[in-house]
């Protein structure tokens, strides 16, 4: 046993050597992001445009159901300009956590050929689906300071720390997609299940309402939900011009690192068999 | 420093676990591996050998039996399930498969910059030097700076070990490269390796080209069914390789022309203009003062054809028309193996036949005729002219020319070429005289007549036949 220790050392991923190794694929994983991006829609006339065309559609849909047809139940307090706002800074980091799980779910089978033949640590796939989120996610805050102005809301300061809940957003994605992209390799269920699961998960985050609109039960349930910290984060510094307190960073930031510790054990521990699985 | 090997494997195992449906693996997960549900597949077990620094260590065998996994465990693709292994060098690269990080929307220069991201290569390691060199290498023209879509599967493995052959590492992993791409590249792709063998490079190579392991490696492990065969000396292990398989060789080729055969002795000048094989766009040097104006492959049964069985003749026609006037003329074929080794150069010169003395205008056939008593496999071979050391017309890389073993029995011979080899016996005499008498072992037996009966080559009994 202390041989096949010793010669599993080369396979060894904690977080930092998870790191360690991003770092030294740093190149091909911002290349790989760029072109993922760029490929998404090539040939089409509008080409990165879609990006946002996709959700600000999606956005516009929710904006009149709830706005007009449903009496103004889910937006609360707000008018119909901020509520717009509202609905921009929840839909768009979902639509973002949405896609980076999806496709990190898939992000080790879909590069099959290159983990058979190469010995380029595993996490770095995943990586580059999460940065490709992240290009994403640059454009849509764009997007979302954008229709913030176009509403009326004036430029404020707190607008800068918008960036930094982001991150750490990002990185919750990617300890989740560690998590599922390594599982599924082992059960293929698994797609079909997150699947699944993410459309349950919309409406049990306040995406599209405000997070006290379902009552006191399902307010407390939005609370321990990880996504709803940040999603509530972002449409503070964005619309009300409020910092989150050191509780709230301290609970983004933990999430974080917490399902990025999760994700890197998960991957050490089943790492041994994981190609053999492919 | 120099005395600790560079590739050290000890006890290596790598065992499969093969589960029947993914609820087993499942039920194993939820119990902690108290419930065992899979059967173990070990594809290597007790593997050990080591490499010295700037050696060629050969792994063979027949299919299944490991060696890919072997690469792939020293490559650290996968891991091992039990034993050691320890690669002292700080760059390792492998061909397990050429071109595999390539994408299909990006140019070949694109490929190769985004293959040594992959790589985690440093950037400059690609300087447009470089990238250069590899272009001039991968030899694909224009399609360098195309998308890969639209590149025949030849031109993507070019691309594939233009790459890896401009990179220095200290030791490289190869898997059947040398049988990719036709029989020229292949020629190159081996000058390449002996480049960097020259340069320090030390290599792991997996082949089931037993002439390139023979040539490459100086120690070769031989693996059936994941364990060790065998390790040692490499032209040992090929015939250890040779006597666990066998293998029937292809049949013999498409005859190329369909025409009536020709059994003439000779050929005139248009009949070997009817089946030349020159192309006015091939590799040619030489100033053409006496010039192959066309040059016809034939059997002995007149047929046009690349391909020949071993120890069988060929009748190589070349027709030379003098634009000045020659004293000496000489005609000759030069023949390389796949891995460029030249094999066999003679012109008429060699052979003591003078050919006549040329004026401009004259053209003449001269007919060389050949048997290839040489193993099986592709040859290229050059034709020409000369005179006196001063080169007048050379066609090169002409072919590939395929020799053949034909049927199931085992081959005349092994090795590059058959040398011309008689054996003899002596008659059956009872031991115990020599039981009785050990002094006399090693002395001279009291008979006289040694040759009952004699073997030889069928090539040389022919040739006493028709003398």
């Amino acid at each position: 046993m202390a041989s096949a220790a010793s010669a599993a050392v080369h396979h060894r991923v904690e977080v930092g050597g998870l790191f360690a190794s991003l770092w030294s694929h740093r190149h091909y994983i911002l290349s790989g992001a760029v072109r993922e991006l760029r490929q998404r829609y090539a040939g089409s006339g509008m080409g990165v445009l879609w990006h946002v065309v996709t959700p600000l559609t999606q956005i516009a849909v929710y904006f009149v159901v709830f706005s007009r047809f449903m009496g103004g139940r889910g937006s609360g307090a707000y008018s119909a300009e901020a509520y717009a706002v509202f609905l921009c800074a929840g839909i768009l980091p979902w639509f973002v956590f949405a896609d980076c799980v999806t496709r990190g779910t898939t992000a080790l089978l879909a590069n099959e050929s290159y983990l058979k033949k190469l010995a380029i640590p595993e996490a770095v796939f995943v990586a580059q689906t999460v940065a490709t989120s992240g290009l994403t996610l640059g454009l849509y805050t764009v997007a979302l300071m954008a229709v913030a102005l176009f509403n009326h809301i004036p430029v404020r300061p707190t607008w800068a720390l918008i960036p930094v809940v982001l991150l750490l957003f990002l990185g919750l994605c990617f300890g989740l997609a560690l998590i599922l992209a390594t599982v599924t390799v082992f059960f293929r269920d698994v797609t079909q299940i997150v699947s699944i699961v993410l459309q349950v998960w919309f409406w049990l985050t306040p995406v599209v309402y405000h997070e006290t609109a379902l009552g006191p039960r399902l307010t407390a349930v939005m609370t321990w939900n990880p996504p709803t910290a940040y999603i509530l984060a972002v449409r503070r510094l964005l619309v009300d011009a409020t910092v989150p307190g050191p509780g709230d960073w301290a609970w983004m930031t933990g999430l974080a690192l917490l399902s990025i510790a999760a994700g890197a054990s998960m991957l050490q521990r089943l790492a041994s068999d994981l190609r053999d699985a492919l | 420093m120099t005395s600790r090997p560079l590739v050290q494997v000890e006890g290596l195992g790598k065992r499969f676990k093969i589960y029947g449906t993914p609820w087993e693996r499942a039920l194993e997960w939820v119990t902690a591996g108290r419930v065992h549900r899979h059967s173990d597949f070990w594809a290597l077990r007790d593997i050990s050998f080591s490499v010295p620094r700037g050696e060629c260590f050969g792994v063979i065998g027949p299919n299944g039996s490991g060696k890919t996994t072997l690469l792939k465990v020293l490559s650290r693709v996968l891991q091992p399930t039990e034993g050691t292994f320890h690669v002292d060098a700080p760059s390792v690269y492998s061909l397990l498969e050429l071109g595999t990080g390539f994408h299909p929307d990006l140019t070949g220069r694109e490929n190769i910059k985004e293959s040594a991201r992959l790589l985690g290569l440093p950037p400059e390691m690609l300087r447009d030097g470089v990238v250069e060199e590899m272009r001039a290498f991968a030899d694909i023209g224009d399609f360098f700076d195309r998308p890969l879509r639209f590149y025949s599967s030849g031109m993507h493995v070019r691309l594939g070990f233009a790459l890896f052959a401009f990179l220095k590492p200290d030791l490289l992993v190869v898997d059947e490269a040398l049988s990719v791409g036709d029989i020229f590249f292949q020629q190159k792709c081996a000058a390449r390796i002996e480049a960097l063998r020259e340069a320090g490079t030390s290599f792991l190579f997996v082949s089931h080209d037993m002439e390139a392991v023979r040539k490459l490696c100086r120690e070769v492990l031989v693996l059936e069914a994941g364990r060790m065969a065998f390790l040692g000396p490499s032209s040992e292990a090929v015939n250890r390789y040779h006597s666990m398989v066998f293998r029937g060789r292809p049949p013999r080729g498409p005859i190329l022309h369909e025409r009536q055969p020709d059994l003439r002795a000779g050929m005139t000048a248009a009949d070997v203009r009817r089946g030349n094989i020159l192309r006015p766009d091939g590799h040619r040097h030489g100033d053409r003062g006496l010039e192959v104006v066309a040059a016809r492959l034939t059997d002995l049964d007149g047929h046009d054809t690349l391909t020949v069985g071993m120890k069988e003749t060929l009748h190589i026609d070349l027709l030379i028309v003098a634009h000045e006037s020659v004293a000496q003329p000489s005609a000759g074929l030069v023949v390389f193996d796949r891995l460029g080794t030249l094999v066999f150069s003679a012109g008429t010169g060699n052979l003591g036949h003078r050919l006549p003395a040329l004026h401009p205008g004259d053209s003449l056939v001269v007919r060389l005729s050949v048997t290839f008593s040489v193993q099986p496999g592709k040859y290229t071979f050059n034709v020409g002219t000369a005179e006196l050391g001063r080169v007048h017309d050379w066609h090169e890389r002409l072919g590939p020319l395929e020799v053949f073993h034909e049927g199931t029995g085992p081959p005349p011979f092994h090795g590059l070429a058959e040398l011309p080899m008689v054996s003899r016996h002596g008659p059956v005499e009872r031991l115990e005289e020599y039981a009785r008498q050990p002094a006399l072992v090693g002395a001279a037996p009291g008979r006289s007549e040694l040759e009952i009966e004699e073997g030889r080559g069928p090539a040389d009994g022919e040739k006493a036949e028709g003398e």
